[in-house]
């Protein structure tokens, strides 16, 4: 720090990297709407779209996080992955979206229930060079914690690997009426390998969640053995997008505090906004997930404009302990860690206190 | 003075059309509404014989704004209804093939299986006419013939009639079926057929999720005879009976269309939003399917190019047996209503 300033002062940010899944999330709706560029606006901060980057380095710290003066609201994965290799990121908010977790099987299979999946062939993602795989890891926590209710290990089904080339960052992203699209791709892309697996009859089931998980289930009559999203235990609900993690990197936490302050004020003012405007927000996060405003209400409830809810509390805490400690079960992640340690309660407590003094 | 009509029903594909969003801003309710008419959703009747109506149009006081197969074929049959307006919003009409299947140019169909729906229990099979014209066109630029190619039938049971539609804010949707939908697809997938068709805004997004190979868009091609198929034109047709007997209901209906139709022109934001829902799609692929300028795409007339190409197409209907007789479409158009309404606004 420059000894002649003042040291309860941020520096002026001159740019902010922000990054959002195309997923339900306060940020999205924030970027979205403008209210993210707006609160900076006063600042003299630029915000950039990391996965917009022409720079495919750039677009890969959606992942893995290392882009300095940055945030990321989204899937816990990476996010998990990150702090776990030693990037130094803190989480200031979770939000608790639950959506569809869809283990699927055809008519033909004769899969029926939980309990007829064993023995049978289980199709998995498998991203051969990514730095983390976040929907293999998404995929068997689905498939073990569906098991688990009926007392059986994932060592009891067959898991037939699907596999990727490239990576997640190949391709620059841009933003169409709302929806995060590739540019460019020249190749044939390579997509639902499972699904097309399952209905090429090669195996029994696959998982998929969320708005395209409900689309595709019905668009190919495809039978749901279970809805693990669905299920009361909020620990078997609990996998890469319950809870999903809004992170800084900790220059932009200590070096740039009143910049974290605004994101949380941000995300924070927008979800009420949110919950206030159902029809709206549906149509937001229809654009956000690249679906229709029926699918969003298939996948993630009527009610998908109330479940835009950032906070700290202690069951979003508990679940995301409970998943690191499955990722590192699964050798995801190279150390188990305390998520308390990784969460920074500074800055939604500042929020939180100025926006009851304000008295909106 | 005619009595007031008491019931209009109304259908619209789900498709982009002029009374689709005309229903969905509420003008169609409010323009008859004056003349003391209530509107109801006959795809959203509990009566499968009313529902049943948006393909054979039996129901007396009704309008249709969509495919053009079912309006021509209930026609052909010897229904009496009148075209008043048709509409002509282009979309992708797509041949499509794995990656790996070596056919890249419409040339290397020749000697290959296409997959083509078979609904035996429909009145009028407009999936397998709209893929059949779609394989004809497409082999007719180089040369083919269907007969080039060998044609594999996906059998659907029931009739496209079963499920009741729901509105769920603002989406029309059907009950699930369960198995049966996209047989032709999972046989592309499953390496039975080497070649389908699909159109809209399901087609781009399924030719996108399945990493598939477009061999060509048909709907694409510079000459409108080769566009033209099931939803190029777009019909608007009512029948006889409130024609003749309540000719300012008619009208009003074409007014209310065509007032949405200027609307999307100025709000193509908004436009693209109601496009999403009635095709239960997203707006990135609506805009993939329809253009950027979907909006402008809405335009209900009587044009020179759309009247031609419905009756080149109600040939190929006839050709192909989908319709019992052709006939002259000219004779099935009544101008009156759209005449009125420009008579009107110069007055």
């Amino acid at each position: 720090m420059d000894s002649n300033e003042d040291p309860f002062m941020s520096k002026p940010l001159d740019t902010l990297w922000y990054t959002h899944s195309p997923v339900p999330t306060g940020l999205g709706i924030a970027v979205q709407s403008g209210r993210l560029a707006e609160a900076f606006q006063a600042f003299g901060t630029n915000i950039q779209s990391l996965r917009e980057s022409s720079e495919r380095e750039v677009r890969e710290a959606h992942y893995d996080h290392h882009l300095k003066n940055s945030v990321r609201h989204g899937g816990n994965i990476p996010a998990i992955w990150a702090y776990a290799s030693g990037v130094q990121t803190r989480v200031l908010g979770l939000s608790w979206s639950d959506e569809v977790q869809l283990i699927l099987t055809t008519a033909e299979s004769g899969v029926k229930s939980i309990r007829d999946l064993k023995n049978r062939r289980f199709g998995v993602p498998k991203w051969a060079n990514v730095q983390i795989d976040f929907t293999r890891a998404q995929a068997l926590r689905g498939l073990e914690n569906a098991l688990k209710l009926e007392g059986l290990n994932v060592s009891d089904v067959e898991l037939v690997d699907y596999p990727y080339g490239g990576t997640y960052s190949d391709d620059q992203k841009q933003h169409v009426y709302g929806s995060e699209v590739s540019l460019g791709t020249s190749r044939f892309s390579q997509r639902n390998n499972e699904l097309i697996g399952l209905l090429r009859g090669d195996i029994d089931a696959i998982f998929l969640k969320g708005a395209h998980a409900a689309h595709l289930a019905n668009e190919f009559g495809l039978q749901v053995v279970v809805d693990t999203g669905s299920h009361p235990d909020p620990l078997i609900r609990s996998n890469n997008g319950t809870p999903r993690t809004l992170t800084v990197d900790t220059h932009l936490l200590h070096e740039h505090f009143d910049a974290s302050v605004t994101i949380v004020d941000t995300v924070l003012r927008t979800e009420q906004w949110a919950w206030a405007n159902p029809d709206e927000t549906r149509r937001f996060l229809a654009r956000e997930l690249n679906t229709s405003e029926y699918w969003v209400a298939a996948a993630y409830g009527e009610d998908a404009h109330r479940r835009l809810r950032t906070t700290l509390d202690s069951r979003s805490i508990a679940a995301l302990q409970d998943f690191t400690d499955f990722l590192h079960r699964w050798d995801f992640i190279p150390r188990r860690f305390d998520v308390r340690e990784w969460i920074d309660f500074s800055v939604l407590e500042a929020v939180i206190g100025s926006t009851s003094r304000v008295a909106v | 003075m005619t009595h007031p009509l008491d019931t209009l029903w109304y259908t619209r594909c789900p498709v982009p059309t002029g009374l689709g969003i005309a229903v969905q801003k509420g003008w169609l309710q409010d323009t008859v509404g004056a003349l003391g008419t209530r509107v109801q959703s006959l795809r959203e009747s509990a009566d499968k014989a009313v529902r049943e109506s948006h393909f054979d149009h039996s129901l007396q006081n009704s309008v249709r704004h969509g495919g053009n197969i079912p309006a021509i074929w209930a026609r052909a049959q010897g229904r009496e209804t009148r075209v008043i307006g048709l509409s002509w919003a282009d979309e992708v009409q797509l041949i499509l093939t794995l990656p790996d299947s070596g056919i890249k140019t419409v040339k290397d169909l020749k000697g290959r299986s296409f997959g083509l729906p078979d609904w035996a229990g429909a009145q009028i099979d407009f999936t397998r006419a709209q893929a059949l014209r779609g394989l004809e066109n497409a082999l007719k630029l180089e040369g083919l013939q269907v007969g080039d190619v060998h044609l594999v039938n996906f059998t659907y049971g029931g009739t496209f009639s079963d499920p009741q539609v729901h509105n769920v804010n603002g989406t029309p949707v059907t009950a699930q079926r369960g198995a049966g939908r996209n047989l032709e697809l999972i046989g592309l997938l499953r390496g039975e057929v080497d070649a389908i068709f699909l159109k809209g805004a399901s087609a781009a997004q399924y030719a996108h999720d399945f990493g598939l190979h477009t061999v060509i868009d048909t709907g694409a091609h510079p000459d409108p005879l080769i566009r033209s198929n099931n939803g190029t034109p777009r019909t608007l047709a009512v029948d006889l009976h409130l024609l003749e007997q309540h000719f300012d209901v008619a009208s009003g209906i074409l007014d209310a269309v065509l007032r949405a139709e200027q609307w999307a022109q100025l709000h193509p934001d908004e436009t693209r939003r109601y496009l999403a829902r009635e095709t239960n799609s997203s707006e990135y692929w609506v805009s993939a399917a329809y253009g950027d300028d979907a909006h402008q795409r809405l335009r209900t007339a009587l044009d020179e190019q759309a009247i031609e190409a419905l009756q080149d197409f109600t040939h190929f209907l006839h050709r192909w047996r989908f319709i019992p007789n052709s006939f002259d479409v000219r004779q099935w158009i009544d101008p009156r209503p759209l005449q009125a309404l420009h008579t009107a606004l110069a007055g």
